[in-house]
């Protein structure tokens, strides 16, 4: 496998002091997709708009191989002055693409993802995930070999996300590989070839679309059966780092998600009840639950 | 190439708000036809270098010049708006460098400054039967190029360093008029007060007006020319420099 793009040791701490990212290494192949996920603020945006370029770290260094970048953010960036079809014939136009050549695979886009309709409207008429459509279209039309997509289908209907799949499966074929992030963990497991899951700005977990398959992670859930069990469990969530059910409101009365080769023995015997989980990019994500504080 | 493709695109965006840009398009055309025509008819002639013109004559070249200031004054809400919009970073990640998206921004200026020169132009052959055109839009043809890269160098320089819209306003309105009003455009700097002649001295309008009309008149431009040269090569300097160091995209909403 090519590498299309090798970052090394990312760090990005804000004007505002925020540390948003910390020590972050990874590379991209030709041909895979890396999924990307993480809660709301642990630096998934940061880290795609540094490897494209947009946002300069405060360490560490990107190699991008390929010239061809594909990226959509997750923010509106739009060009509001141009129409549809010329917003997504922009980068593609940069790029060096012929006008015909990029009329082209920007009605092809556009099609793929409903909006060959408003291609001579201004971008200012469109709903919010008009916009997103448009912005997915402008990475894909570039024809790129390297797509950066900050949650691209937030948004579109379903038929849109298969359609934007079956696309993206297409290119993968052809060697296009990338990093996609997504909150929608099943389908990023079903599509994705590698996951990276990060947390508090910080690599929790990497590991290999083949490590779910073959269960390489036993992934364990310990419910509090008494109160006292409820306290040991935060205690350990406490003094771990992590926090019950990822940080969130507990879906399931202050249960603990976790691998099982991290099961301390204050956590076991009858106040618990430990549940075993099938391993995938959902409970993986629950159990590898590294919270650093910032 | 890629410059090109970069230029066509700031001109469609020119287009398709071309109503937000009429105004600034027809400007110094309604300058032209009723405030010089006008003057022209009421005052005494102006001296400049030694020879007596109309103030038809020497005015001209004056708001030929300012074609420059109008460009550069649009190129700081340009810049600021294609760092907000995506315009800046797609350029910078398709591989451009700052000195050919600035180039972008000083080829797209272009085609709407030689428009305002042909209207000035033809308005100057039909209302001013005196002024002599031809060496006029031959100096003019030649020399907006300068004075666009030294106004939009000043406006890019700005786009790229503010980041609030109230600052950028704030300055654009205490630094535009003293500008175009401080420069001998529409008066002659000799029967003026010393402090007028100071602020002239260091307006780069003022050279690049006296510039036009050393041309058309045939006097020494070394002075003027040079001037112009120095001051254009500069800004485009200081605001590449800028460009550089700036952010592709900024979150300013």
């Amino acid at each position: 496998m090519s590498p299309l793009m090798v970052a090394e040791g990312l760090t990005k701490r804000y004007t505002t002091g925020v540390m948003a990212l910390q020590d972050v290494s990874l590379q991209l192949d030709a041909g895979r997709y890396l999924g990307l996920v993480g809660p709301n603020g642990a630096g998934k945006s940061t880290l795609l708009n540094i490897l494209g370029g947009f946002l300069q770290p405060t360490s560490g260094h990107v190699d991008r191989r390929v010239e061809r970048v594909g990226w959509c953010p997750q923010q509106t960036v739009i060009d509001w002055s141009l129409t549809v079809l010329e917003n997504v014939m922009l980068p593609a136009r940069l790029f060096g693409l012929s006008a015909r050549a990029a009329r082209r695979a920007a009605y092809e886009s556009l099609q793929l993802l409903g909006l060959e309709t408003s291609s001579k409207t201004t971008a200012e008429t469109l709903s919010g995930g008009q916009l997103q459509r448009v912005q997915i279209a402008r990475a894909l039309c570039t024809e790129p070999r390297l797509v950066l997509l900050d949650e691209p289908t937030t948004g579109l209907d379903v038929e849109g996300q298969d359609a934007l799949w079956e696309d993206l499966n297409r290119r993968r074929s052809q060697g296009v590989g990338g990093l996609i992030s997504s909150h929608d963990l099943d389908t990023l497991e079903r599509e994705c070839d590698s996951f990276l899951i990060l947390r508090g700005g910080r690599m929790s977990a990497s590991f290999d679309k083949s490590d779910l398959d073959h269960q390489a992670m036993e992934v364990l859930e310990v419910l509090p059966m008494n109160d006292e069990a409820k306290a040991a469990i935060a205690r350990f969530a406490d003094e771990s780092g992590r926090a019950p059910t990822s940080g969130r409101a507990p879906t399931r009365d202050n249960s603990l998600w976790l691998l099982a080769n991290e099961l301390p023995p204050d956590l076991q015997g009858p106040s618990f009840q430990i549940q075993q989980h099938a391993m995938s990019l959902r409970s993986a994500y629950k159990a590898i639950g590294i919270v650093t504080r910032k | 190439m890629r410059v090109l493709n970069l230029a066509a695109m700031h001109l469609r965006s020119l287009w398709n708000w071309r109503t937000v840009y009429l105004g600034r398009l027809i400007e110094p055309l309604a300058y032209l036809a009723f405030m010089v025509v006008g003057l022209n008819a009421t005052l005494a002639r102006l001296p400049y270098q030694g020879q007596i013109l109309s103030y038809g004559e020497y005015v001209v070249p004056g708001i030929m010049a300012l074609l420059g200031v109008r460009a550069g004054t649009a190129a700081v809400s340009d810049v600021s708006n294609d760092r907000k919009w995506g315009v800046y970073a797609f350029a910078r990640l398709a591989g451009l460098s700052p000195s050919s998206y600035f180039a972008s921004l000083v080829l797209a200026a272009l085609p709407m400054a030689y428009t305002q020169t042909l209207g000035i132009l033809i308005l100057t052959l039909i209302l001013l039967p005196g002024v002599a055109v031809s060496i006029l839009a031959v100096s003019t043809l030649l020399a907006l190029p300068l004075f666009l890269t030294c106004w939009i160098g000043v406006g890019a320089l700005m786009g790229a360093l503010i980041h609030s819209y109230s600052q950028r306003d704030l300055i654009l309105s205490l630094v535009n008029l003293p500008i175009i009003l401080t420069a001998p455009i529409f008066f002659s700097l000799e029967s003026t007060p010393t402090f007028l002649k100071l602020m002239a001295t260091v307006n780069p309008l003022t050279y690049q007006a006296n510039l036009l009309r050393d041309l058309a008149l045939g006097t020494p431009w070394h002075l003027n020319g040079t001037v112009t040269i120095v001051l254009a090569l500069t800004l485009a300097t200081l605001s590449i420099a800028a460009l550089a160091r700036s952010e592709w995209l900024t979150t300013e909403r």
